[in-house]
């Protein structure tokens, strides 16, 4: 049985951190949620034009200047509108401003892709629950090594997509780091596949895995723990 | 600039260009995209300015470019109202690109593109082994069956650069994962054109799996050998096809 990993004041500190920057990425996820859980409510069928309200939320937080938000909106579940099987209304930040993401919503077309089984859709949807995905590389829609932020969108308990942002591994960690760095412990944040998203020891870089079972604090309620590193 | 969705995992077709003549890399990627079956017989193409959006040039260039596509016959442009550039696709056009492409490339310059492939494709299948759960082995297994099910030049080389794309994901990285990106725009349009009947797509499937099947073990060095294997067996062909083109 391993150890429970001890908090000190310094690891406290980049709970608190973690919980910020992780906290504004739900925060805003819920709000665009939430607008669009009131849109199905209040009408019998939805179309894409019916979405309006989500660059409304989303842009604001993607131009704020002290924001770390790179991307974020709504991705509607396979046939939840009714004037496209697939659709995303999501917005990216990119030469200052709110830029809407094209989405091919062809099967046949080149850009076309069926996003259901990601686990940044799919984990929403199976489990209810929030979820973080990442670090990894978002070929879809940052072009970077990212993180996103989804939770599921339900209607009368039927699923109708997932809301979300996305923060690029980049912000996270110079959020993290500095306090991180201050807790004079070899410390490394890794999420429930034990991935590294970020860590102070250069023999444990992001994106790797840790195999070996150390002391660790799982940072409540979010697939990611605070990790003890021995070497 | 619009962003797209899965607008660099698509790879080649509608890549942004960077270097030589903007207008003749325009028209190439056009006519790739029409050899390979992606934009089919018939189709309009987008307008002028949706097409200079897409790739990110001036409306001049893209109508340089489609005069070009137009001298070859590649298009048909009608004037006026429900105008506009139509594909004119036909057989022989997969051939003579072929031979136009490898006949700019000399024999080191081929080793050499290939010398780099494997470099980028060897080292992201070692770490993509280290470095994959097992959620991941599940999806390059999916893209896996999605490329063994893949039907017409086109949705091959689409599932086959959709797989390579998955392997430098899974080795978490960006810019393995750029590199894969340029070089499946480089070449594998030419590999694809050049070898695309059922035998070479199903050594392809066959060797995606040895990919896979030495990630699942985390077998870094095997997954490093199946990849390297598979760019030298291209290499090879490509050389051998190029030497061909002595013979006339």
């Amino acid at each position: 049985m391993i150890n429970p990993l001890v908090l000190d004041a310094g690891l406290e500190a980049v709970l608190e951190v973690v919980e910020s920057v992780v906290g504004d990425a739900f925060a805003l996820a819920d709000r665009i949620g939430a607008e669009v859980q009131s849109v199905f409510t209040g009408q019998p069928t939805v179309r894409r034009a019916d979405l309006g309200a989500v660059v409304e939320l989303a842009r604001p937080a993607l131009e704020d200047p002290a924001a770390r938000i790179q991307g974020a909106g709504f991705v509607a579940a396979i046939d939840a509108l009714a004037d496209s099987r697939w659709w995303l209304e999501w917005f990216m930040f990119s030469n200052g401003a709110a830029e809407r993401l094209l989405v091919d919503t062809d099967p046949r077309g080149e850009n076309f892709y069926d996003y259901g089984s990601l686990p940044w859709f799919d984990v929403p949807q199976r489990t209810g629950r929030r979820y973080i995905t990442g670090p990894y590389v978002d070929y879809l829609c940052t072009d970077d090594y990212t993180l996103t932020f989804t939770v599921p969108v339900t209607v009368r308990d039927r699923f109708v997509g997932v809301a979300g942002a996305d923060v690029r591994v980049f912000t996270f960690e110079k959020a993290i780091l500095p306090c991180l760095r201050a807790t004079q412990r070899k410390v490394a944040i890794v999420n429930d596949q034990r991935r590294i998203v970020l860590s102070n020891s250069a023999r444990h870089v992001s994106g790797t895995l840790l195999r070996a079972e150390l002391p660790s604090y799982r940072i409540e309620d979010l697939p990611l723990s605070v990790v003890e590193l021995t070497s | 600039m619009p962003l797209r969705f899965y607008g660099s995992g698509a790879a080649a077709v509608f890549a942004p260009l960077e270097t030589l003549s903007r207008s003749e890399l325009v028209a190439r990627r056009l006519t790739d995209a029409i050899a390979l079956g992606l934009i089919p017989d018939a189709e309009q193409l987008p307008g002028e300015s949706d097409l200079a959006g897409i790739f990110g040039v001036s409306t001049t260039t893209i109508r340089e470019a489609l005069s070009s596509l137009r001298l070859r016959g590649l298009i048909d442009t009608r004037r006026g109202r429900g105008g506009g550039s139509f594909v004119r696709a036909h057989e022989e056009i997969s051939t003579a690109i072929v031979r136009d492409r490898l006949e700019e490339l000399s024999l080191a310059q081929l080793r050499d593109l290939g010398d780099h492939y494997s470099a980028i494709a060897g080292t992201a299948a070692r770490l993509a082994a280290e470095r994959a759960t097992s959620d991941d082995v599940e999806r390059l297994t999916a893209v896996c069956d999605s490329l063994e099910s893949a039907e017409g030049l086109g949705g091959r080389r689409r599932a086959d650069a959709q797989f390579h794309i998955e392997v430098a994901a899974t080795a978490q990285s960006t810019r393995l994962y750029r590199a894969e990106v340029s070089l499946q725009a480089e070449v594998g349009t030419l590999l694809w054109l050049a070898f695309g009947d059922d035998e070479s797509h199903r050594r392809t499937v066959r060797s995606c799996r040895d990919v896979v099947a030495a990630i699942d073990r985390t077998d870094g060095e095997a997954a490093r050998a199946a990849a390297e294997e598979r760019v030298a067996d291209s290499t090879a062909r490509l050389i051998d096809l190029r030497l061909t083109l002595e013979d006339r």
